[in-house]
């Protein structure tokens, strides 16, 4: 368990946050730049130091402002990647990966040189300097590093920032690969959609310092996105599981909370945990079962929500199991008439899945 | 050939400007990475007095700096003469000690700032990151900031003994200028110049100084440049 209940005036900002969230799995620390999530994140590595309030790991109190508890950041057993890798220049790859091999907590993380080098695929750079590494490697390095020193937790603050795109998927690989075998709790900073939907199970979401929700990912994410609802359309996040991939017609089929959805994908295992995102404008809505239509997916559910928006577009949120968001303008919002409560049926072509498919850790 | 043979007088006031200036910077360096590394990774209550107290040096007339330093470590009537004397046995008086110390004084504005300066140039996200791995404040020290400051201490050594050799005005006023004792290089030359007819001894000792001066100079460049290279990302 990771509680925080914390408070730290920052002149421009206060950071006000209080959470308490299982601390297995990998949990995103996520909003906009300038929300403070990297505060956050140095106040669990002990970087910083609240104004008040209490930091809990699994029953240890990193910090308690009434108890006037404040372990130092080298005792807190927290593996940081930063960034910038961070990595000292003057050292080795194999001296900065040994760093901090010399500590040990009960709860450590018990793991040996030559299994992380080859899991992160650094075997082969051990000679060298920081300063001959690309982006990439060093990034490697630097959660090398950090899973070395024996953490009871790695943290990890927006570690594919300053990466190029193919770089980011690599690592989200690696990242990913590191988690399922050494199931280490992680904290991750991001505003990536995209890498949180890869890797996080649980999110905390910050806005202008303030703590806004905290829970399943999915959940977090779907609540977010409400917050961008203005002329441009959002995405409605669903989790589901591979139920069959035809390779003959590069078809998937995913079951998830309102049926199954088909669309065309590249080879992914059956039993893998997905996520995918259908866009407000891909949805389709209609008061009779649609026949004779290409649309492959379609679902009945019970409109619960209608929001207006200025420009006379509706943003209308339909039950089909899970709540999925359609933006229909005026006409069709007349013409069905549209009220909560009443019976619809929901579309969205298969096209408009298959490129938001992600693979979940 | 006799011009370029050195005379006893000479070499004996070239050995007691290495030696002083290698006693005034071997023991004002401890210090000097001290209040270099606590002027640049720290605020506190009257930071800048101690700033501006560590400049004077450089900023008094070097006279004044001796006569501060006599009415401190006098050994009759300084204010911890007398005592330093009854304890260790040490005096300053008229000796090449009282010399080193007197260089040392006026060199070390000179060491602080050059230690300083590449003590602030170091990223401290390098420290944070040791500190999360489980170093405590003395191994990232150790480890982390003394070597990536050393081209810059190397540099401030260089600075120090170069001010050390030519140090004059202190010097004389705290310990006089006593051949063998504490006649260096530019006491020796003053000494020289004093005497009807002996400009050409006194140009020999100049050119020397001079010598010594732009070796010291080319060394701290080199080093400069090291620390420079290094920070764009090769290393030492």
């Amino acid at each position: 368990m990771i509680k925080m209940n914390v408070e730290k005036n920052l002149g421009d900002i206060h950071i006000k946050c209080g959470f308490e969230i299982a601390s297995t799995g990998i949990t995103a620390i996520c909003g906009a730049s300038g929300a403070g999530k990297t505060t956050l994140i140095n106040m669990v590595a002990g970087l910083l130091t609240p104004d008040k309030g209490v930091i809990t790991f699994n029953d240890k109190e990193f910090f308690n402002s009434s108890k006037h508890i404040n372990i130092r950041a080298d005792k807190r057993f927290t593996g940081y990647v930063f960034q910038e890798s961070r990595l000292f220049p003057n050292m080795s790859v194999k001296k900065n990966l040994l760093y901090g091999y010399n500590r040990k907590s009960d709860a450590s993380l018990v793991c040996h040189i030559e299994q992380v080098c080859q899991l992160l695929g650094i075997s082969h750079l051990l000679d060298r300097y920081p300063q001959k590494l690309s982006g990439g490697e060093k990034q490697r390095v630097a959660i090398g590093r950090a899973l070395l020193s024996h953490p009871e937790i790695l943290l990890m603050d927006e570690p594919l920032a300053s990466l190029d795109v193919a770089r980011k998927q690599e690592l989200i690989d690696y990242i990913k690969l590191i988690h399922s075998h050494y199931k280490i709790p992680i904290l991750y900073v991001s505003h990536s959609v995209d890498e949180i939907l890869q890797l996080a199970d649980n999110a905390v979401y910050m806005e202008k310092g303030e703590l806004k929700y905290y829970g399943n990912v999915v959940e977090i994410l779907n609540k977010t996105s409400l917050k961008y609802v203005d002329d441009s359309s959002f995405n409605t996040i669903f989790e589901g599981e591979i139920q069959e991939y035809d390779s003959d017609n590069s078809q998937v089929i995913i079951s998830f909370d309102g049926g199954l959805v088909t669309c065309s994908s590249l080879e992914i295992e059956k039993g893998k945990k997905v996520r995918f995102a259908v866009n407000t404008d891909d949805v389709v809505l209609s008061t009779d079962y649609p026949k004779n239509i290409s649309i492959r997916n379609i679902y009945k559910g019970v409109i619960k929500n209608i929001i207006k928006q200025h420009n006379n577009l509706y943003d209308v949120e339909v039950d089909i199991g899970a709540g999925i968001w359609a933006r229909i303008s005026y006409g069709a919002y007349k013409d069905l008439s549209i009220t909560e409560g009443k019976e619809i049926y929901v579309m969205f072509k298969s096209a408009a899945v298959s490129e938001s498919i992600k693979i979940v850790h | 050939m006799e011009i370029f043979s050195l005379s006893e007088a000479e070499i004996s006031a070239i050995k007691l400007s290495m030696i002083v200036g290698f006693w005034s910077v071997f023991l004002s360096l401890p210090f000097g990475i001290f209040f270099g590394w606590l002027l640049a990774r720290y605020d506190f209550i009257g930071k800048s007095i101690l700033d501006g107290f560590l400049h004077l040096p450089l900023v008094v007339p070097p006279v004044v700096t001796g006569y501060l330093l006599l009415i401190l470590f006098g050994r009759r009537n300084g204010v911890f003469g007398p005592w330093l004397y009854d304890t260790f046995g040490l005096s300053f008086a008229f000796n090449y000690k009282g010399a080193a110390l007197a260089s040392a004084v006026v060199a070390f504005p000179l060491m602080v700032r050059a230690i300083r300066l590449s003590i602030e140039s170091i990223d401290q996200g390098l420290e944070q990151a040791a500190k999360t791995l489980g170093a405590n404040p003395l191994k990232v020290f150790f480890t982390i900031t003394l070597p990536l400051s050393l081209p810059g201490i190397i540099s401030g050594i260089v600075l120090a003994f170069a001010r050390s050799l030519g140090e004059f005005g202190a010097t004389v006023t705290f310990v006089g200028n006593t051949y063998g004792q504490t006649q260096t290089l530019p006491l020796a030359l003053s000494a020289v110049l004093q005497v009807p007819g002996s400009e050409l001894y006194a140009a020999r000792l100049a050119i020397i100084s001079l010598i010594i001066a732009f070796a010291s100079l080319i060394i701290s460049e080199y080093f400069a440049r090291r620390a420079k290279k290094y920070k764009l990302g090769g290393r030492i």
